[in-house]
């Protein structure tokens, strides 16, 4: 199935889009998609383990499966500076 | 406090008069003095907030006074609540100011939160930003969470129970890597962002959610986002860096 992840903050800039359509199988976990947006798109190598990631607003862990219709978002780690 | 300094605050309809004299009672708790407590302090001093605390136990160094809009060459190698408080003092002589010379701990911030009507965020590390997150849910006091990095800087105002946590929103810690680039105006404008958030907070109005604004692309985006059913400190009352 295919679907929609929102892209948020420098992941727009990144990849010069919005919005992408990603390629999963039915019960893929938001880490399965995390892997396969990072390996269209490298340069966010460094956020893998902290890429924040909502799916239906809520934001979620890694373990979470995907189904038809949800809707997920990407957005860059919490920032430290002060 | 004497209003007339207020006069043209207090006709912005989101604030008004009841809003404005709602202020001077308040009081707020500032922890850390650098780049985001430095601005924010300045502008909750102007705008008539009654009291606010000022923790902070670094020193002023001359790398620090590109991002702020308070501390000077003078200054340099005096403690940052030190002259905050003084500099302050001397914008609003009717808002009670202090500078407390700590560095905040699991053992010392419920004594230094305990009074406070919400808490901000000026902090420059992740560990003590979730113990702020951990002992204003576990004592039910709003907060405002800021960071920057780069360009970037995310806000998000949290009223426990109300609101997502800190820790709703970020299972993990990212690794701290050698410096943090900030660019110069960027703590002041997520500052002034940082305290708008604050005053709704106060107000009871409703907050924005999460907020991410690259001061350079001029790209803002505000998400409302859910409180994690999942999330060990809101929801399971797991406290752990307290």
């Amino acid at each position: 199935m295919k679907i929609k992840v929102k892209l948020i903050g420098r992941y727009k800039d990144i990849t010069g889009k919005t919005e992408l359509e990603l390629k999963i199988e039915k019960g893929d976990t938001i880490w399965h998609v995390v892997d396969v947006f990072i390996k269209q798109y490298p340069k966010i190598e460094k956020d893998k383990k902290f890429i924040m990631v909502s799916k239906n607003n809520t934001y979620t862990t890694p373990d979470a499966k995907i189904e038809n219709g949800d809707e997920i978002t990407f957005s860059p780690p919490v920032v430290s500076g002060g | 406090m004497n209003f007339e300094r207020f006069q043209r605050q207090i006709i912005v309809p989101e604030l008004g008069e009841e809003g404005q004299q709602l202020l001077p009672k308040k009081h707020i708790v500032i922890i850390g003095g650098g780049g985001l407590g430095s601005n924010s302090s300045n502008i909750l001093t102007r705008i008539g907030i009654g009291s606010i605390d000022i923790v902070d136990d670094d020193l002023v160094e001359l790398p620090n006074l590109y991002r702020t809009s308070i501390f000077n060459e003078e200054d340099v190698g005096r403690p940052k609540c030190q002259i905050l408080e003084e500099k302050l003092q001397k914008i609003n002589s009717e808002v009670r100011i202090r500078g407390i010379k700590k560095r905040v701990t699991k053992e010392n911030i419920h004594s230094i939160v305990k009074n406070a009507d919400i808490i901000l965020d000026g902090t420059d590390n992740m560990q003590t930003r979730f113990l702020i997150n951990d002992i204003s849910i576990k004592h039910n006091i709003p907060w405002v969470y800021a960071g920057v990095y780069s360009t970037v800087g995310m806000i998000m105002g949290i009223h426990p129970k109300h609101t997502p946590c800190l820790k709703c929103i970020s299972q993990s810690i990212p690794e701290k890597t050698g410096e943090i680039p900030i660019l110069g105006n960027l703590p002041l404008t997520i500052a002034s962002i940082e305290c708008t958030e604050a005053m709704k907070l106060l107000l009871g109005k409703q907050l924005s959610g999460f907020i991410i604004y690259d001061v350079w692309n001029q790209s803002f985006e505000q998400m409302n986002i859910k409180r994690n059913p999942r999330c060990s400190c809101c929801q399971r009352g797991i406290f752990e860096f307290l």
